[in-house]
């Protein structure tokens, strides 16, 4: 084992996955054309991307749908075998996918789950605590901990049938962690999930990550998720990495201007409001305009003073149009 | 050691499968009373299909229908610690759930083929033994201490043999995940077990040879216990499924490097 | 026009579905194929006649039967019991302004279709290359007749099994219902062994209930071992079970709609 706590943590050098699909034309005559004409095409859903994460860092790993997020961390965790490139996890190449390795990372997906639906959760804890050779000590004081920092407890006698979304999602974290694991792939672990779970989830991540300095990869298309866990982030589309650094320098580097909502109180006209930035929308009674970063406080102090403002909102671009940004400015 | 762990793991899933049975009563009931229906079923046919013809292809009718009590016991105990997995592979490729497995610290092969228990099966196990208890009394068959020894050995080949042809098959799910029925399939197949290979080979020697492995997990048990048995058949069954052990264990290596996954 | 439109929108995925079609076919195959040479090694390759039945007489049923088992044979207990109540997308088919049971109905059809032709495409092959072994009706007046006792054929099978299905609305686990009917359909719709193969009780006790006419009768009416007469009273039987079972739907529908709650998944 190569494997040196000082190193990186993970580290991936030119990774590439494709696949073929084919495509079918709708209707009943593309159901009888695609049995002797099909066309076959090889989808890049990783393309030549590298990367490296320091042991206990939490990085953000951020892209649209089909951006490749998924076939990264599968990739990672040892399911996928690539089409080529090398990747390195704690010193082994995961898709050997050895014991040892395997006892130090753990993987959760948001919509899939490893419990066992008709009983409560404890029982597949006690299932993993055998799988994964935890001795009975260290098996009690994770737990505890776990459930501690989840505020699990009351959940963890009843069948999993029977909880909801967000409490299953707690269980499955700590199914997934209970041996105690020093690489976290999460896909899209708040997926789902009510905004006051989803903040919960976050703090138990944040703490967890702290405590246990244990390294996470963290894939999402929540910006929140991104904003209150990772510094740096990693965003990816199409296959490829379009950006890798601080979340801050993403922000103040990309999205260049701010949203401003306002609700009016009684009817202005459109043309007014350009005086302060450009409209993005006008339907009474809501307005929103789009004004540079530096100047989002005066306009907002100005649309307070001239306007009458019933309600007032500085919001940052969704993170789709950030993305889009990176991407066209990588395209220019 | 790793045997002690394997043997911990099996254990801790065999208990989580009797709590997540009886979690619900009519789901108990219920597979009960499914085991019962199918493990009756093939005596009830053989019952009804030798109701005409005393003596077939060479066998007597209480031979034919002994050679079912030996197919419904070593068929039960498939049907307890292999069935359910196979019938859940497919769901499990195609959902993506099959990769939970691979992140363990553990065969993924052995997570994917024992986690569920069809505990209710032993309804066919002990139907399958009163039934062979009764007819080895019509025919007057002893059983001694080493026949017995024997009897456990061959069955337990039979066994694996039958595991082995069933995976070989159902691991081109992973190319073609669609397919789940095809485990449907092999429970028809498997039913021709029942059958002595004479019954194939009035029509055709080559159906015979093709049928052989399953044929002989039910020919060589009765045949120990009819005392005519040949090292021959010793060798032929454990050698063809020590063969088809290996094979499903490569197959499985093999088709773990295609699993495409589904997407998230 | 709507039911047309579920036609061929299930046409399209059955199509689409065409490899699950062929593996289903197998099973419709295999086990006649089974009970084919069980029956061709007990006659001594065909030398000897069982309970008055010639090896050809034999053949031709269970060669048949593979077509029926595919074109026949619903399988509406587990749509309607374990795919739509007990994992909730009833939901979906109970807000939409369409007749769940004739939805349901039209919607297998193609599925049957699909795998009765690959049946057929067998059946014509065995005729090709075992033409001797293979007796059929000729006469054009029974072959009218056939077609329509066929279609009967399956409605029966639908309607006992659209009934089984809904018993789902009361029992969490409705397998074991299931499958208890199942072993009874099979033998009692002459899966294992034609009627007249049976102890004469068991025969008696068949002919009580609706699954020799949603099998055994529409093989037996295609071999051209039934008179016009006795045909129409095949007719007029399936009809009888169509509209039991129907009735019976539609009674337990009203009441276990009630009950349902749409588990979420």
């Amino acid at each position: 084992m190569l494997y040196n706590e000082h190193r990186m943590a993970i580290s991936v050098s030119h990774l590439s996955k494709q696949y073929q699909t084919y495509k079918k034309e709708p209707g009943f005559l593309g159901s009888l054309t695609s049995l002797v004409s099909r066309k076959y095409e090889t989808v890049k859903a990783v393309d030549d991307i590298s990367f490296e994460v320091q042991e206990g860092e939490l990085v953000g790993f951020i892209g649209p749908n089909g951006a490749g997020k998924t076939t990264t961390l599968k990739c990672l965790s040892g399911l996928l075998y690539p089409s080529s490139g090398i990747i390195n996890v704690l010193g082994y190449i995961p898709f050997d996918r050895k014991n040892p390795y395997l006892k130090q990372i753990a993987l959760v997906m948001g919509q899939k789950n490893q419990l066992w639906w008709d009983l409560p959760a404890q029982e597949t804890f006690l299932l993993n605590k055998e799988i994964y050779e935890i001795p009975d000590d260290m098996y009690k004081n994770t737990l505890g901990q776990l459930v501690e920092l989840l505020d699990a407890k009351k959940m963890l006698q009843v069948q999993v049938r029977k909880l909801s979304l967000g409490e299953r999602m707690k269980m499955e974290l700590i199914a997934a962690l209970i041996h105690s694991p020093k690489v976290m792939f999460l896909d899209e672990p708040t997926i789902g999930l009510d905004v006051v779970m989803q903040k919960q989830m976050r703090d138990f991540l944040k703490n967890y990550n702290e405590l246990q300095r244990s390294t996470i990869l963290l894939t999402s298309h929540y910006m929140e998720d991104v904003r209150q866990l990772a510094k740096r982030v990693i965003i990816i589309d199409h296959g490829k990495i379009l950006y890798d650094g601080k979340l801050d320098n993403l922000v103040k580097k990309f999205a260049s201007h701010k949203l401003l909502s306002v609700v009016l109180e009684t009817f202005v006209p459109k043309e007014k409001f350009e005086e302060i930035g450009t409209v993005v929308s006008f339907e009474y009674p809501k307005v929103v305009i789009k004004v540079k970063r530096k100047d989002s406080n005066d306009a907002a102090s100005a649309l307070l003073k001239k306007f009458p403002v019933d309600d007032l909102n500085i919001e940052e671009p969704d993170i789709e149009d950030v993305i889009r940004d990176v991407f066209n400015s990588k395209n220019e | 050691m790793i045997m002690k762990q394997y043997i911990r793991v099996y254990w801790k899933l065999f208990f989580l499968n009797v709590t997540s049975l009886t979690a619900y009563r009519s789901g108990l009931i219920s597979n009960l009373i499914s085991s019962t229906v199918w493990a009756l079923f093939p005596f009830i046919s053989i019952f009804l299909l030798t109701a005409n013809t005393p003596v077939l292809f060479g066998w007597r009718r209480e031979e034919v229908i002994f050679l079912s009590t030996m197919y419904a016991v070593y068929y039960g105990v498939f049907q307890m610690v292999f069935a359910k997995n196979f019938l859940r592979l497919a769901v499990l490729i195609n959902t993506g759930e099959i990769e939970s497995f691979f992140l363990k610290p553990i065969d993924g092969q052995f997570l994917v083929s024992v986690s569920r228990v069809g505990v209710t099966a032993f309804v066919r196990v002990i139907i399958g033994i009163g039934f062979g208890y009764f007819f080895g009394k019509q025919l007057g068959i002893s059983v001694s201490f080493i026949d017995g020894i024997l009897l456990l050995i061959a069955l337990f080949c039979s066994l694996m043999l039958l595991y082995a042809v069933w995976m070989n098959i159902l691991l081109f799910l992973i190319w073609n995940p669609k397919l789940s029925n095809l485990v449907e399939v092999l429970f028809t197949i498997s039913g021709m077990a029942r059958y002595p290979s004479n019954m194939y080979r009035m029509v055709n020697e080559t159906l015979m040879y093709v049928l052989l492995p399953l044929s002989l997990t039910t020919v060589v048990p009765v045949k120990i216990l009819f005392h005519n048995i040949s090292w021959q058949d010793y060798f032929l069954l454990g050698g063809v499924s020590i063969v088809l052990c290996g094979i499903a264990r490569l197959f499985w290596l093999f088709a773990m490097r295609f699993y495409t996954s589904s997407s998230s | 026009m709507r039911y047309v439109r579920i036609f061929f929108l299930n046409f399209q995925e059955a199509f689409s579905e065409r490899g699950r079609s062929v593996v289903w076919f197998l099973i419709a195959l295999f086990n006649p194929l089974l009970y084919f040479v069980f029956w061709y090694a007990a006659t001594g390759s065909g030398n000897h006649n069982i309970a008055g039945w010639s090896i050809q007489t034999i053949s031709s049923y269970y060669f048949l039967l593979i077509i029926a088992g595919s074109l026949f044979q619903s399988f509406a207990d587990e749509q309607i019991g374990y795919w739509h109540i007990y994992q909730g997308r009833l939901t979906n088919y109970l807000l939409k302004p369409v007749s769940y049971y004739a939805m349901n109905f039209i919607s297998e059809i193609p599925w049957r279709i699909i795998q009765g032709f690959f049946g057929v495409i067998v059946f014509l092959l065995m005729k090709l290359f075992f033409g001797n072994f293979i007796v059929m009706t000729s006469d054009v007046q029974t072959i009218v007749l056939c077609i329509c006792i066929s279609f009967l054929a399956y409605a029966v099978s639908y309607a006992v099994k659209a009934v089984i299905g809904i018993s789902a609305f009361w029992l969490t686990d409705y397998y074991g219902l299931a499958e208890g009917v199942s072993m009874i359909l099979l033998i009692s719709g002459g899966f294992v062994v034609p009627l007249r193969f049976l102890p004469s009780w068991i025969e008696k006790i068949a002919l009580l209930l609706p699954f020799p006419y949603a099998m055994y009768f529409p093989i037996l009416a295609w071999m051209g071992k039934l008179s016009v007469g006795e045909l129409f009273q095949v007719i007029g039987m399936q009809i009888m079970w169509i509209l039991l079972f129907f009735g019976l739907f539609t009674v337990l529908w009203k009441k276990g709609v009630r009950e349902y709650s749409g588990v979420s998944q």
